[in-house]
């Protein structure tokens, strides 16, 4: 019915474009003498095609979307499947919106506001007008409620999905921590906020007693992606879950990469490759820490294999072992090391991973080479020094060595092992301290939320006249 | 007679060659007429391919979409572009500064830059087309929808729908 009814009123509105267009043209008026006498040329004269090219030429896909809000007319050449296609094609493709904070157990309750334990943050500077939290609320989920007793716990996110797994019933922090530790393979549930659109993902019966090593989202099948949409949606996801796999052999154990795909012939299905039975690991699971994920890979330390990491490549879904130098590693201590994309595009060197670590009073951020291989420091960040003069600050932090609480590409959260809760963080780009900031707020993980270039209006695109929320 | 009119053939070869020295005519829709060099027509692609196609040279060229004021904007353009060097950075940054002049002039009377920004996709002015239109775009970039439309002079027409559209949208932007 909807769609109809747009359908209708754009055919109105080409018809009216076409009129003025014929009607006030000058071409019409030749020979008229005085050009300055006719009525002034308008942006209304200007034709769509033309239109187009100056809306190509806006830098950012915020820009774009405040022209498609100045009238019909604009509104209908933006939402083009074809010029759509071009400005992302100029622009890049992705979009991020804010970010899911989440509370670490260790770190105690989140902060009451929002009043679920996973707090939406729009990007910050506020891109303008209205930017309005509830859109990104996760009350349609199963049996949440609004307190931290929620039993789903954000594990990951990617485009505009995100993961949760079932949490344990925990009693207490002790509780909670311990079963961070032994961690058996959960059920998840993959939502859209902006869709309020989920799937429960009931854990295969198998693998129930394997303990997870984690779960993450990744693209659908490439075949399903159209150009609209890009790698990820409801309709198109697939989710891996690493599993620690028992062997008879003594004292050592195997992963395992188990791939959910979303779709009607979709389900788990075991990747019984060669490749991951080469790779061993300890028997004993809680020495092996996931570090992060960096250019399209999985990375976990394990303790006391002198430096080794388990690697996981998400595009051939095979383990590895990859050996970090000693001047990087000492311990894969979750609190003091951690594995974050690289710079992006635009660092010279062009590097695919970093290493963030703490080492005793200071905060190094390790870059590994593209082509060479070889690793250099790209900051280095006293702490004891550049967190002096933050707000609450006292001489008496930094004696021990301070933990990590957080770390993507953008920044590194951190606390001092003295003061859990003196939360600040460290900008990687600039280098720069922040004390007060909102995402300081939540000692957990962050999880980036982004939306298919360009948001609502792809949405027109992709669910038609269904789009309108459940409430 | 055979050598007479092999001479003038050779005297028009020569001027042929000698590019720029050649002038030619252009009139706007209201009849009036504008004799610039060929260099300079050359800037438009329409023009230069109709001249190497052996249109009519002599006649002149009537742009029935282009009016006089119009017209004799886009000549300043194009004999700027056409008849200076650009080899040297001083002669590269002399056109620069042209440009930028041009367009602030343009910037400051909105009906007139789309007269030439048509004009400039008629003709094919690539390096003009690109000037107005990345004028127009910069005029748009930092404003919200209300500050757009009082630029731009664009009359508030937008459904309950739209409305409701843009509201889910703002959230993302």
């Amino acid at each position: 019915m909807a769609t109809t009814e747009r359908r209708r009123r754009r055919g109105q509105r080409q018809r009216r474009d076409k009129h003025k267009r014929g009607s006030s043209r000058k071409v019409a008026r030749a020979g008229d003498g005085a050009a300055a006498a006719a009525a002034a040329t308008t942006v209304e004269d200007v034709p769509d095609h033309l239109l187009q090219v100056i809306l190509l030429r806006l830098d950012s896909s915020v820009s774009l979307l405040r022209a498609a809000a100045a009238c019909t007319r604009w509104r209908r050449v933006v939402a083009d499947a074809g010029f759509l296609r071009s400005f992302r094609s100029l622009h890049g493709a992705r979009h991020v919106v804010g970010l899911y904070h989440t509370v670490d157990p260790c770190f105690g309750s989140p902060p009451p506001a929002g009043g679920s334990s996973v707090v939406f943050v729009p990007s910050s500077p506020p891109p303008v007008i209205g930017v309005d939290s509830r859109f990104f609320s996760l009350d349609f989920l199963p049996d949440y409620h609004d307190n931290d007793s929620w039993s789903w716990q954000l594990v990951d996110s990617r485009g505009g999905l995100l993961l949760f797994s079932k949490k344990r019933k925990s009693t207490s922090r002790w509780a909670a921590m311990a079963e961070a530790r032994c961690f058996s393979f959960p059920d998840l549930v993959v939502c859209e906020p902006l869709t309020r659109r989920y799937q429960g993902i009931v854990s295969p019966v198998y693998f129930r007693r394997l303990q997870c090593l984690g779960v993450f989202l990744l693209d659908g099948d490439a075949a399903d992606a159209d150009d609209i949409g890009g790698g990820i949606r409801m309709s198109n996801f697939r989710v891996v879950a690493a599993l620690h796999g028992r062997t008879w052999q003594h004292d050592r154990a195997v992963p395992l990469a188990c791939v959910f795909t979303s779709g009607s012939d979709g389900g788990w299905r075991v990747l019984q490759s060669a490749a991951a039975a080469a790779v061993d690991l300890p028997e004993r699971f809680d020495l092996i820490n996931f570090a992060g994920r960096a250019g399209g890979c999985l990375y976990w330390g394990i303790d006391g294999e002198d430096g080794a990491m388990l690697v996981l490549d998400e595009a051939t879904m095979r383990f590895s072992i990859d050996m970090f130098p000693e001047t990087i590693r000492a311990s894969y201590d979750k609190w003091t090391f951690r594995v974050i994309d690289g710079g992006g595009s635009d660092d010279d060197d062009g590097a695919l991973i970093r290493v963030v670590r703490v080492m005793r009073d200071d905060l190094k951020v390790f870059a590994q080479i593209a082509g060479s291989g070889e690793w250099v420091v790209k900051r280095l960040v006293s702490l004891r020094e550049a967190t002096r003069g933050l707000p609450g600050h006292r001489e008496t932090y930094f004696r021990q060595e301070a933990k990590i609480v957080a770390a993507n590409a953008a920044y590194v959260l951190l606390t001092p092992q003295e003061k859990k809760k003196w939360l600040f963080s460290v900008e990687l780009e600039t280098g720069k301290v922040e004390r007060r900031h909102e995402r300081n707020r939540y000692a957990g993980a962050a999880y980036s939320y982004e939306l298919p270039w360009p948001p609502a209006l792809q949405a027109c695109a992709d669910y038609g006249g269904g789009r309108r929320r459940r409430r | 007679m055979a050598t007479g009119s092999g001479a003038a053939a050779a005297a028009a070869d020569a001027e042929e060659k000698e590019s720029g020295s050649r002038m030619i005519t252009l009139t706007s829709n209201e009849g009036k007429a504008f004799v610039v060099t060929e260099a300079s027509a050359r800037q438009s692609a329409t023009i230069r391919s109709m001249v190497d196609d052996g249109g009519c040279v002599d006649k002149g060229f009537p742009l029935p979409n282009v009016d006089s004021k119009t017209l004799a904007r886009v000549i300043q353009y194009c004999d700027e572009h056409g008849n200076k060097e650009a080899h040297t950075v001083d002669e590269r940054a002399a056109l620069a500064k042209f440009d930028k002049d041009f367009i602030a002039e343009l910037d400051a009377d909105k009906a007139f830059l789309y007269d030439v920004t048509m004009a400039a996709n008629y003709l094919h002015i690539q390096g003009l087309f690109a000037l107005t239109t990345q004028c127009i775009a910069d005029t748009i970039k930092g404003k919200t929808p209300e500050e757009i439309r009082t630029a731009f002079g664009i009359e508030y027409d937008l459904t309950a729908q739209d409305e409701e559209e843009i509201k889910e949208e703002d959230t993302h932007a």
